[in-house]
């Protein structure tokens, strides 16, 4: 599974697919403080990206790929 | 893990040629002869990653396969890839606008054949 | 010859057929869209298919055809005769060029004038304004020019890295890419186009607008903007965007615009950190293969052709893997851009092939291509292993009878079973191909158990005559009705499988009608019925040439003229009826026109003339008979001999060779009226049945179509004219042969106690024979096997069996003994 739910987070891992963005975002409305952490994400299909850009939860963690990290920053650290 | 290509053609040459050559290069292929046995195979729990489909076929031909493909759970995202023959722009739009992901110019060569379906499935 | 070839050759004589009958329908309803789609996209798949293969002839051909049917459907041009007539010419060229192709593995290159000349027959015919259209357009011209005001406002980080990339040397593009909204209902990732974009320097997301709440939102209407820079070449980056070219802006990046950014304050001051930037958080530049000699996929090839060229060379498929390497090298080549290297790899094959050794061309390869110190991949072994395989698979088959075309379905397999899951390439065909080898493989075996089984009553009789155990040989004898049962439906049904449906042969009768009718000037209306009648593959091959000559022979000499019929008040348009039908064990075919039919005078005129019947037969012979003498060797009925129904060559031909698959044919024919001839001809030619005779001590078989009935004769009641024996039956006189002299045994026939000879009556050329035996005894159902090695000269046998107590029957050819006499 891409995406694992605990308590309080969610776990991005490996490749993270379309269809998924649903669940994400049906997780994220039912945990309004849900975390999130990308860690050991190495792609996400963008439907997920817009879900994290629209929710606005603190990242935990970053991807550990580099490349990837350096996307995801420039699209969910515009704010910051 | 290697992954599942479905490919749709009525022509039993050009999947073989299509089936080998994805072999070779590490995936896993399915194929069905038109689209509506496509669909049958995707109902009863075939699960590919990828669908290679020609347009031109009898009974159910690519652009209603994409379409009807589109409405079926689990395949909303799946890439597709329209084979077509080449000097046919109308014909690739009209696939794109079905549902289509991008398209191959018969005869498909095995490097280009790999490189496009890098760049339409992510982790292949 | 290897799978795909193979599977193209069959897949294409397939379609040429289908073609042909859809042209010859659309005559027929020119308007029919759904015969027009079906033809367009037969020569489509066609020509989609011919490129797999070095086949430009062609290609060339079936393009041409396939634009001026994609303008006849679009109604640009009108459906026409001359159409239909260029079609079918090019048809028949490209079934030629595949049936070359697949003898000799090449296409020979006198055959491009004709291509050309095909070609262009076909696009003639195309309107003027058209034409144009039909070559392939190039690539669209770049379309997004923007002006400098469009000039992006670069991203702080990636204003950082466009200096960078700037200052060593490379050139820019800025890219803005806006996918479509719908865009992932297209399958499209666009975010992993993104990061694939060649030379990518930079690259940034952003929302096109601010996110509504998370309750009522989309997750699938993609609203992201992606910015790119990159240092790839305009084409490079076109070519990767080219399925989304309308989402994708791309604009060089100008000099000025990388001047004015770098003197900007605070940027220059910083090179040491740029550079540090850079390296960590810039993107890896995604030209992978830059610095390779050649894409791996190349190198892979360029591996296996190695792979191949070093496995021994005492394979008698030899030639085939050189040329296959080469084809395979000739390709690399092309691939690389170094076609100018060809002629060497020419020179290389043409020596390999003349010295029968793969190092020519192995040493050419390693001259061009040095190995290379990586180690080679995991795929080499595989696809070795696989040309291996395809390469005995070759000459397996060499050796074997071609494949079945279309073996028919099995019986109860009524609706395709949908949703079956299979990674085969059949997936969804109700049927199946196999190699007709198999089939008689088969066939074979059952022939043999079917004898073994019918060792099983002698057995039992021996058990309780000989050995006296009773309840042994009833249960033996109950064992073998088991088996007997068993046996017979597994002979049923492969024999189902040998069946075929008689339209394989009827089809082409469409197009011999239209081309021979138009060239005789006569119109003709070829009606078929009873297509579906199945009969064994071996008759219904054996069938093609007679009917094709019967045929003939009805377009030529049968229907007359379209004025000619109107003087006689018959519509102008002729009509052949051929009609097939299944009555009992046999597949009847009836050939019927209504031409001028026979005249029986004229023929016994001319059997007269050419003294197959002398003054006293003429006169007293009948209608019918006169009618059937065009059967007789060396008649032939046309004043003079056309090319069509061609040769000299009469009916007795056609007779010959249904005779030789047991066939009976007969012809009924009123004058004015027309003419119908009757084929007869076993469903299946696997299982004989035939009496046993007995003389002087031996047994044989005689084929039971030949036998009419079995009479016994008192001796006295022999009637001897001169040196011949002939008998009374029911008041005509029937000639009487003896087996044994027949056989050049001289021993006179032996009567039974009453003083009686057996007399086997047997139809010979029409009319009856009977022939003395020693003794009749059952029938029996054989499979007959042909005469082997040096027994094949005996004409007197059409072959042998196996007994079920395993001794050997002949069985004789009566026909061959008779007109041997």
């Amino acid at each position: 599974m891409p995406l694992m739910f605990k308590r309080d987070r969610v776990l991005f891992t490996g490749m993270v697919t379309g269809d998924d963005a649903e669940t994400l975002l049906a997780w994220l409305l039912r945990h309004p403080k849900g975390k999130i952490d990308l860690r050991a994400c190495t792609h996400l299909q963008p439907a997920n990206l817009q879900v994290l850009m629209a929710a606005k939860r603190p990242i935990l963690a970053m991807p550990e790929d580099q490349a990837l990290a350096d996307w995801l920053d420039s699209a969910l650290n515009v704010g910051k | 893990m290697a992954k599942t290509v479905m490919v749709v053609d009525d022509s039993a040459t050009m999947r073989l040629s299509l089936k080998s050559a994805l072999e070779v290069n590490g995936f896993k292929v399915e194929c069905a002869g038109d689209g509506i046995l496509a669909l049958n195979q995707l109902k009863v729990g075939s699960k590919p990653d990828l669908i290679i489909t020609d347009i031109n076929m009898p009974n159910m031909g690519g652009l209603e396969f994409i379409k009807k493909l589109r409405a079926l759970p689990g395949f909303r995202f799946i890439p597709v890839l329209a084979l077509t023959t080449e000097s046919k722009q109308e014909k690739r739009d009209e696939a794109k606008k079905n549902g289509a992901t991008g398209w191959l110019v018969k005869p498909v060569a095995g490097p280009d054949l790999v490189k496009v379906i890098k760049q339409v499935l992510p982790g292949a | 010859m290897n799978a795909l070839l193979e599977q193209f050759l069959a897949e294409t004589k397939e379609a040429l057929q289908a073609i042909a009958d859809n042209l010859l329908q659309l005559e027929k309803e020119p308007a029919n869209d759904r015969l027009l789609s079906e033809l367009f996209r037969l020569v489509h798949t066609l020509k989609g298919n011919s490129g797999l293969f070095d086949l430009p002839e062609l290609t060339r051909v079936l393009h041409a055809g396939e634009d001026l049917l994609d303008a006849v459907r679009q109604g640009q041009v009108g459906y026409s005769r001359l159409l239909a007539d260029r079609l079918l010419d090019a048809a028949d060229y490209v079934g030629m060029l595949c049936d070359e192709f697949e003898a000799q593995g090449r296409v020979d290159s006198r055959h491009i004038e004709t291509s050309v000349g095909l070609a262009e027959a076909l696009r003639q015919l195309i309107a003027p304004a058209a034409v144009g259209e039909a070559e392939p357009s190039g690539p669209p011209v770049p379309r997004h020019e923007l002006s400098p005001p469009d000039l992006p406002d670069l991203p702080e980080a990636a204003q950082a890295a466009a200096d960078h990339a700037a200052r060593q040397g490379l050139s820019l593009h800025w890219l803005c890419y806006r996918p479509l909204e719908e865009c992932f209902f297209q399958g499209d990732d666009p975010f992993h186009q993104a990061r694939l974009t060649p030379g990518l320097v930079w690259g940034g997301i952003a929302a096109r607008q601010e996110w509504p709440d998370l309750a009522e939102f989309d997750p699938y209407r993609c609203l992201l903007d992606f910015r790119l820079l990159s240092s790839a070449t305009l084409p490079e980056l076109e070519e990767h965007f080219r399925y989304v070219s309308e989402q994708v802006k791309i604009v060089p990046l100008p000099e000025e615009f990388l001047r004015r950014q770098q003197t900007t304050p605070g940027q220059q001051s910083l090179p040491e950190e740029l550079a540090a930037e850079s390296s960590t958080s810039g993107f890896p530049d995604n030209k992978t293969g830059g610095t390779a000699p050649f894409p791996p996929a190349v190198g892979d090839l360029l591996a296996a052709q190695r792979e191949i060229l070093t496995m021994p060379d005492d394979v008698p498929w030899l030639p085939g893997r050189i040329k296959a390497a080469a084809a395979s090298l000739t390709g690399c080549l092309i691939a690389l851009g170094r076609q100018e290297e060809k002629d060497g790899l020419e020179t290389a094959l043409n020596a390999a092939l003349a010295e029968s050794s793969s190092q020519p061309l192995l040493a050419w390869l390693n001259r061009q291509f040095p190995l290379p110190t990586a180690e080679p991949l995991p795929q080499f072994a595989r696809i070795s292993a696989w040309s291996q395989t395809a390469a005995e698979t070759l000459s397996e088959q060499s050796a074997q009878a071609p494949p079945v075309a279309e073996p028919p379905h099995p019986p109860g397999d009524g609706e395709t079973k949908f949703g079956r899951r299979a990674d085969d390439v059949l997936v969804g065909a109700k049927s199946i191909k196999v190699d007709q080898f198999k089939i008689d493989r088969l066939m074979n075996l059952i022939g043999e158990m079917v004898v073994a089984k019918n060792a099983l009553p002698y057995l039992a009789d021996r058990a309780e005559t000989i050995y006296g155990i009773r309840d042994l040989s009833r249960e033996i004898k109950a064992q073998y009705a088991i088996i007997h049962r068993i046996a017979g439906e597994m002979q049923d049904s492969i024999m189902q499988v040998r069946m075929m449906p008689i339209s394989l042969v009827l089809q082409r009768f469409h197009r011999l009608v239209r081309d021979t009718s138009q060239k005789l000037g006569k119109q003709v209306n070829l009606v078929l019925q009873g297509e579906e009648t199945e009969a064994d593959k071996n008759v219904i091959e054996a069938l093609g040439d007679p009917l094709v000559h019967i045929v003939r022979n009805s377009l030529d000499h049968g229907i007359e003229s379209p004025d000619h019929r109107r003087s006689l008040g018959k519509p102008a348009t002729g009509t052949i009826v051929i009609r097939a039908s299944q009555e009992s064990d046999r597949v009847i075919i009836e050939i019927s026109d209504d031409g001028r039919g026979i005249d029986p005078l004229v023929i016994k005129h001319k059997a007269y003339e050419k003294g197959i019947l002398n003054a006293e037969q003429m006169a007293r012979i009948s209608d019918q008979e006169a009618v059937n003498l065009v059967f007789a060797a060396g008649f032939s009925t046309a004043e003079t001999v056309s090319d069509l129904s061609g040769r000299g060559v009469g009916m007795d031909v056609v007779r010959n060779a249904v005779e030789k698959v047991n066939g009976i044919l007969s012809l009924e024919s009123e004058k004015g009226k027309g003419t119908r001839l009757r084929l007869s001809l076993p469903l299946s030619m696997a299982v004989t049945n035939v009496m046993i005779v007995e003389t002087n001590r031996q047994i044989f078989g005689v084929p039971m179509e030949s036998v009419l009935e079995t009479v016994r004769v008192p001796t006295e009641s022999i009637y001897r004219i001169k040196e011949h024996q002939a008998i009374v039956l029911r008041g005509r006189i029937v000639p009487l042969l003896n087996l044994n002299s027949l056989l050049d045994m001289n021993i006179p026939p032996e009567t039974n106690a009453e003083g009686e000879l057996a007399v086997l009556l047997v139809r010979h050329a029409g009319e009856s024979v009977g022939i003395i035996v020693d003794d009749f005894r059952e029938t029996v159902e054989i499979i007959l096997k042909p005469m082997h090695s040096v027994l094949t000269g005996l004409a007197a046998y059409a072959g042998s069996a196996l007994l079920g107590n395993g001794s050997v029957l002949l069985v004789l050819d009566i026909k061959e003994i008779l007109s041997c006499r």
